[in-house]
């Protein structure tokens, strides 16, 4: 019975796990299965009942008072604007025409798109709702494979919480007590280095297996030189314009990152219309949809809040910690068993329950550790180890929002996609892509330069 | 019964549909903070109006997030009722409908209603306590009366609530109902939901 | 046994702000034998910083560390509790607070709202702030944009400044690209930490907006009343010796930071004028008076505060040497 009650953190995993493929929304079984396992956890004496009013205390100051958080709907709105407008379909299919030379080319201006994206918003939900509208009835519609496609933009779309600005890497620092302005430069290279690996993958996959990514027939799309030209200026230009107004007026020092998005979304009404595509019914579809998107991801958060609530207060944490501790000696040992922890979490919990459980009792145990001289000393970084720590769990936890079956990007795009997208295909068309992202980390462990070398030359004067 | 889940599913669609609008306020508060702080905060002139002190930065970003958290609450229910909420339908693609609508039926009074139960319970201890006690912003700047921010979670949960009532209700007509409403109240023994419906 | 969550309103790595909470539960964990065993919580860790008032009066939360002045919003008076603009230094503030009325304020404040609170560290004087560039006099506050909270940011709203919110994930690129012309933090160990240096390269002197700070340990007022005599004791002594470590550390910390900061980095330290603290104590004077009038807690805290201060003020002026 006393290993029961030890281990009752696991079950609640395994129930959650089971419960999920009842098919039940996912949001209301998070909360479901929190609140089961809080009756339990009282019968067995590892919680209070009367704890679980805290559940609407943490959803009021952690997802309610959140302004960031305020960048989801906008972006969101701004993805479907786009996408009922028409304006996003012109905007791929003028790239198409661009890339028709190139294999994978429509998968490979995803990724170019969810790196820009990622410079602008630091909101997984967000960018990977936007570029789920905006680019999956296109590519499916060119007949790319779905697993292919849905891979391509959920991988693409997480790299926002890499590339600055990125809410996690904020949180991280603070946790740590590190600059985040040494945190943010530190990140680029890690998410620039992930998505060049995307890039490479999705080349050779295509070029290597044409079919799952068609390339233009030669007699589709313009045919002479004048309405290649128009195609540029009427489709292509307009939507370029604007995703590089929502970055400017984060860079010129107008909008904050959380307010560019609110910059984009009114732009792209004014996009739609200047492509005269802007009807009272489309605005009023695209308010609606957006609202309906916005309800599935908070649903989620809400949900996963209760979840993990219950979770730690049930032994959760205490488990998770005595296991780290338990199975490792030795730095590299410790740094695995870590990194494998986060991994596994990843698996259902978002990323700020993860670096809370995770962060403040391991990276001082991190900072101390002995490598020998594999992190070195960098100029302008006072404390290498712990900033090179930091990224290798943000490269991780990145992954953690794709590995199913509890990946909150994989959440995200099958809430938006087209209902013939299943789930399974969407597991399936990921793999490959955490692959490259555990093949990133690697990197990231055996060479600390990959993390260390910009940084160090941007601050070390 | 029929009638009624349609009842409970409409008002929670017109309710989500209303808060649905309030993208526009928001994207509008957006812009003029943005734009009031770059190019009027510089002007005295300006800046000893009434109206400046009224639509301060900080009061303009306390109303952004308001605005964002009645918008997705109120629309919570309207996403069950759309069906727009993520579900693993990996093993459930496989179950017969009537197996379909049974775990509908479990999951709505087993998970979801106890769910918003606490949500609610609590969620309304919590704005009385801010109305009893008058709190404000905890920024001295920002807004005034938290309590009705606060009693905006009971109020979507009670549509959650609800949505799922109407959920239940269909299942056990489709169960246990005439067969000549089994057309009328199969939306959860569907085969594939669709997370994006067709008509918003 | 009991096992008791301490919810921090500030993460555990922070010098002072987060530490010397680690340091509570740890004292309380070890001189009561294990009897009551503490975890400290970074915020979130159970409920997010801004709710660790409910989750304490509830008593869903056994304990929670902060400073009176968080809870603004609730209780206005709270933030003559924790820190006043152009208030004293440590010395002339504990006085008050132990001996001249402050502590019975302290209860009796909180006791509606079900909480006992035991002031438990005081800290050294914040800086006034980073600036993305040089303000040679108040006049040129005038237009600004500046990320700033709680009894400051009025002051600071009267001297033309306007004051934002801002997502937490906001106020760094926001400072460095320039939406924001400056944001008040902490004092140099922490600023030096979190960075600011990296985008803004002007620090101003002296923090006049919180000259020192108290901070306090909030216990459910049911549980504090179900706790021995000997465990009362046990943590009102944990508390005055925190005072006693936290002030000395807090001195003792800036030296090296400062040094950092100025040499390493190459950060511009400046100090207002007293022209220009004149106005800004001008400005809050107004800003006292409104809110007394607003609030009759506050204006009975503020008038005993101001009452010990001006008798005080014959002994601190014949005795100290400044
Ligand atoms: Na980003
Ligand atoms: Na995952």
């Amino acid at each position: 019975m006393e290993n029961v009650i030890y281990y009752m953190p696991l079950i609640m995993f395994g129930v959650l796990a089971i419960v999920l493929f009842t098919g039940y929304p996912v949001a209301f079984i998070l909360g479901g299965i929190a609140l089961l396992f809080a009756v339990l956890g009282d019968w067995a004496g590892v919680f209070r009942l009367d704890q679980i009013q805290l559940v609407p205390l943490r959803i009021y100051g952690g997802t309610m008072a959140s302004l960031v958080l305020v960048a989801i709907p906008m972006f969101t709105f701004m993805g479907t604007m786009l996408e009922k407008s028409g304006v996003a379909t012109d905007l791929l299919e003028a790239l198409q025409v661009l890339l028709r030379k190139v294999p994978g080319g429509l998968a490979l201006s995803v990724t170019l798109m969810g790196t820009i994206m990622a410079a602008t918003t630091g909101i997984i939900g967000a960018s990977v709702v936007m570029m789920t509208l905006m680019a999956l009835p296109v590519m499916m519609k060119a007949n790319y494979s779905i697993p292919l496609a849905t891979g391509t933009i959920a991988a693409s779309g997480t790299l926002g919480i890499l590339i600055p600005p990125s809410i996690m890497l904020v949180i991280m620092s603070d946790l740590l007590s590190v600059p985040v302005g040494t945190v943010f430069i530190a990140a680029i290279v890690p998410g620039l280095l992930l998505a060049l690996l995307y890039t490479l993958y999705i080349f050779l996959l295509c070029r290597w297996k044409p079919h799952l990514a068609p390339p233009m027939p030669d007699e589709i799309g313009p045919a002479t030189r004048g309405e290649f030209w128009r195609m540029i200026f009427r489709s292509f230009l307009p939507p370029i314009f604007l995703i590089l107004a929502v970055l400017g007026s984060i860079f010129a020092g107008l909008a904050t990152p959380t307010e560019a998005s609110g910059v984009g979304a009114a732009g792209s009404v004014l996009l739609a219309w200047f492509n005269r595509r802007l009807t009272w019914e489309t605005f009023k579809d695209v308010c609606y949809r957006s609202a309906l998107t916005g309800a599935m991801l908070f649903g989620i958060f809400v949900g996963a809040t209760a979840f993990s609530f219950v979770f730690k207060s049930i032994g959760g944490e205490h488990l998770i910690v005595e296991f780290i501790q338990n199975s490792s000696v030795g730095p590299w040992s410790i740094l695995f068993v870590l990194m494998a922890m986060v991994f596994a979490l990843g698996f259902f919990f978002d990323w700020i329950e993860i670096t809370l459980i995770v962060l403040p009792i391991f990276a001082p145990i991190v900072a101390l550790l002995d490598f020998g001289g594999h992190v070195g000393e960098w100029a302008g970084i006072s404390n290498p180890i712990v900033i090179w720590f930091l990224i290798l769990v943000a490269v991780n936890l990145q992954t953690s929002f794709l590995t199913p079956p509890f990946g909150f990007a994989l959440f995200y795009l099958k809430g938006v996609a087209p209902p013939e997208v299943k789930i399974q295909m969407i597991y399936k068309g990921i793999i490959p892509f955490v692959a490259l992202q555990v093949l990133g980390l690697f990197l990231c462990v055996v060479f600390p330069w990959i993390v260390l070398w910009l940084p160090s030359w941007a601050l070390g004067g | 019964m029929l009638q009624a889940s349609d009842h409970l599913a409409h008002a929670c669609t017109v309710v989500g549909k209303a808060a649905a609008f309030l993208f526009v306020p928001m994207m509008l508060i957006i812009l003029y903070d943005v734009f009031q702080r770059k190019y009027l905060g510089y002007n005295p002139d300006f800046t000893t109006t009434d109206w400046y002190k009224m639509f301060t930065s900080t009061r303009l970003q306390e109303m952004e997030w308001h605005l964002h958290s009645v918008l997705f609450l109120l629309a919570l229910g309207y996403g069950y009722v759309k069906d727009s909420h993520v579900r693993i339908e990996l093993v459930r693609d496989t179950l017969r409908p009537r197996t379909r609508a049974w775990v509908e039926l479990f999951g709505a009074l087993l998970f979801l209603v106890p769910y918003c139960y606490v949500v609610i319970e609590y969620g309304t201890e919590n704005a009385l306590r801010a109305f009893n006690i008058g709190e404000g912003s905890d920024a001295l700047t920002g807004l005034p009366h938290r309590f009705i921010i606060k009693g905006m979670l009971p109020v979507g949960f009670v549509f959650v609530a609800l949505a799922g009532l109407s959920a239940a209700l269909k299942c056990l007509v489709y169960l246990f109902g005439p067969s000549s409403l089994r057309a009328a109240s199969g939306q959860y023994a569907g085969d594939h939901p669709p997370t994006q419906p067709a008509d918003a | 046994q009991q096992h008791w969550n301490l919810q921090s309103t500030y993460a555990g790595s922070l010098p002072q702000l987060g530490t010397l909470g680690i340091r509570i539960a740890d004292m309380i964990t070890q001189l009561s034998n294990g009897e009551i065993e503490v975890t400290f919580q970074n915020p979130g860790g159970v409920v997010p910083a801004l709710e660790v008032f409910d989750a304490v009066g509830s008593g869903a939360v056994e304990a929670g560390w902060s400073t009176p002045g968080y809870w603004a919003g609730r209780v206005p008076a709270l933030q003559l509790l924790a820190a006043v603009p152009f208030g004293p230094r440590a010395s002339e503030y504990l006085a008050w607070m132990k001996f001249g009325g402050g502590q019975e304020f302290l209860e009796e404040l909180y006791e509606p709202h079900n909480i006992h609170s035991v002031i438990c560290a005081v800290i050294a004087p914040e800086a006034s702030g980073w600036f993305r560039n040089e303000i040679h006099n108040t006049d040129e506050l005038r237009g600004l944009t500046m990320r700033f909270f709680g009894l400051g940011a009025k002051v600071m709203e009267r001297m033309g400044v306007s004051t934002q919110l801002l997502a937490g994930g906001d106020i760094f690129p926001a400072l460095e690209l320039g939406t924001i012309d400056a944001t008040e933090f902490s004092m140099p160990a922490i600023d030096l930490n979190l960075g600011f240096y990296q985008v803004a390269q002007h620090y101003y002197f002296p923090g006049w907006h919180q000259q020192s700070t108290f901070f306090d340990l909030m216990i459910n007022l049911d549980l504090w009343e179900s706790l021995s005599e000997h465990q009362q004791q046990m943590i009102n002594t944990i508390c005055d010796a925190n005072i006693a470590f936290g002030l000395a550390e807090g001195e003792a910390i800036q030296i090296d930071a400062l040094e950092t900061l100025e040499n390493e980095h190459g950060v511009q330290i400046h100090r207002w004028s007293d022209e220009d603290l004149g106005r800004l104590e001008a400005a809050w004077e107004e800003v006292a008076a409104e809110l007394a009038g607003e609030d009759a807690d506050f204006a009975r805290v503020y008038e005993s505060y101001t009452n010990f201060r001006q008798r005080y003020a014959r002994w601190r002026d014949l005795a100290y040497l400044d």
